[in-house]
C-alpha cells in the first residue's frame, strides 16, 4: 500500500505551484479583458474617427500580444 | 493657421475626424473634450503603479524557504512584465474613455458622445433652445474648468457636459455658431 507524507517542504510546494496557478488564471481572465478592449476599441474607432485610429488599434494589438507572452512565460517556469 | 493638437480638449475644426452617420455636406466645426486636469487621477495611479514594482519584484526574487528561492527567476520575470501589461492596460483604458468621450458640433447637429462610446446622443442644432455654463466647485474656479448644459427640445431635454476647460468661452461659441446657424452661417460649411 502507497503511503503519503506530508512534510512542511511538502505543503509549501503546493502552496507556491497553488500561486503560480492563480497568478496564470489571473493572467487568462486579463486576456480576456484585453481582448473585450480591442473589441470596444473598434467600436470608439467606429464612432468617433480620428488621425491616431490607426495607433490605437496597434497599441491594443501590442497588449494583447503581451498578454499571451506572459502566459506562455509563467506558464514555462512551472 | 495654428495646427490643432489633437489631444487638446477643444478644437476648431479638426481635420481628418469623422464620426459614424456623417453626412457628406456636414463638417465638424468643433471637437470638445473633458479638460487635461480630470485625466489627473488615473495619470498620478499609473504613476504609482510603475513604481510598485521597483520595490516588490526584488523582494519576491529573493525570497526563500529553507534557503531555496520559492519563485525562480522566469516567473518572477513573467509577473514583472504582467503587472506592467496591467499597468499598460488600466491607463490605455482610462485614456481611450477620455479621448472617446466627446461633444462633437457640426454645420448640422451635436453630438454628445459618452462612456467610451457606448451612449451616444444628438440633437439638431435647431432644436437647441438655451445653453448655460457652470464651475459649481472650488476646483473647477481655480483651474475654470466646469459644465456645459444645452437644453433641447426633442426627446432628451438636455446634455450635460462635465470637466470642460474653460466654460464660459465654450458655452458662447456654441452659442453664437446656433445663432450663426439660423442666419445661415454655417449651413452651407
Amino acid at each position: 500500500m502507497q503511503t503519503y507524507s506530508f512534510s512542511l517542504e511538502n505543503l509549501i510546494g503546493f502552496g507556491v505551484t497553488g500561486i503560480k496557478i492563480f497568478i496564470i488564471i489571473m493572467m487568462g481572465i486579463y486576456l480576456i479583458y484585453a481582448l473585450t478592449l480591442s473589441r470596444r476599441l473598434k467600436i470608439m474607432n467606429q464612432n468617433l474617427e480620428t488621425p491616431y485610429k490607426k495607433n490605437f488599434i496597434r497599441l491594443s494589438r501590442l497588449h494583447i500580444i503581451a498578454s499571451i507572452a506572459t502566459i506562455i512565460i509563467t506558464v514555462l517556469s512551472i | 493657421m495654428k495646427k490643432p493638437r489633437y489631444l487638446d480638449s477643444f478644437i476648431k475644426y479638426p481635420p481628418d475626424t469623422s464620426f459614424e452617420g456623417r453626412d457628406e455636406d456636414e463638417r465638424v466645426i468643433f471637437l470638445i473634450r473633458q479638460s487635461l486636469i480630470s485625466t489627473f487621477w488615473w495619470v498620478l495611479a499609473t504613476v504609482v503603479l510603475l513604481i510598485i514594482p521597483i520595490f516588490l519584484i526584488p523582494y519576491l526574487a529573493k525570497l526563500q524557504i529553507d534557503g531555496n528561492l520559492v519563485f525562480d527567476s522566469l516567473f518572477t520575470f513573467g509577473l514583472t512584465v504582467f503587472w506592467y501589461v496591467v499597468v499598460f492596460g488600466f491607463a490605455f483604458k482610462h485614456f481611450l474613455d477620455w479621448y472617446f468621450e466627446a461633444l462633437i458640433v457640426t454645420n448640422k447637429r451635436m453630438i454628445d458622445i459618452d462612456k467610451g462610446a457606448v451612449v451616444i446622443s444628438e440633437a439638431p442644432l435647431s432644436n437647441i433652445q438655451d445653453v448655460t455654463s457652470k464651475i459649481p466647485s472650488v476646483i473647477g474656479q481655480i483651474f475654470n474648468i466646469g459644465s456645459i448644459i444645452i437644453q433641447t427640445a426633442g426627446e432628451r431635454d438636455y446634455f450635460e457636459f462635465n470637466s470642460v476647460d474653460n466654460p464660459s468661452m465654450l458655452r458662447d461659441t456654441i452659442s453664437d455658431i446656433i445663432t450663426n446657424r439660423q442666419g445661415g452661417k454655417y449651413a452651407n460649411i
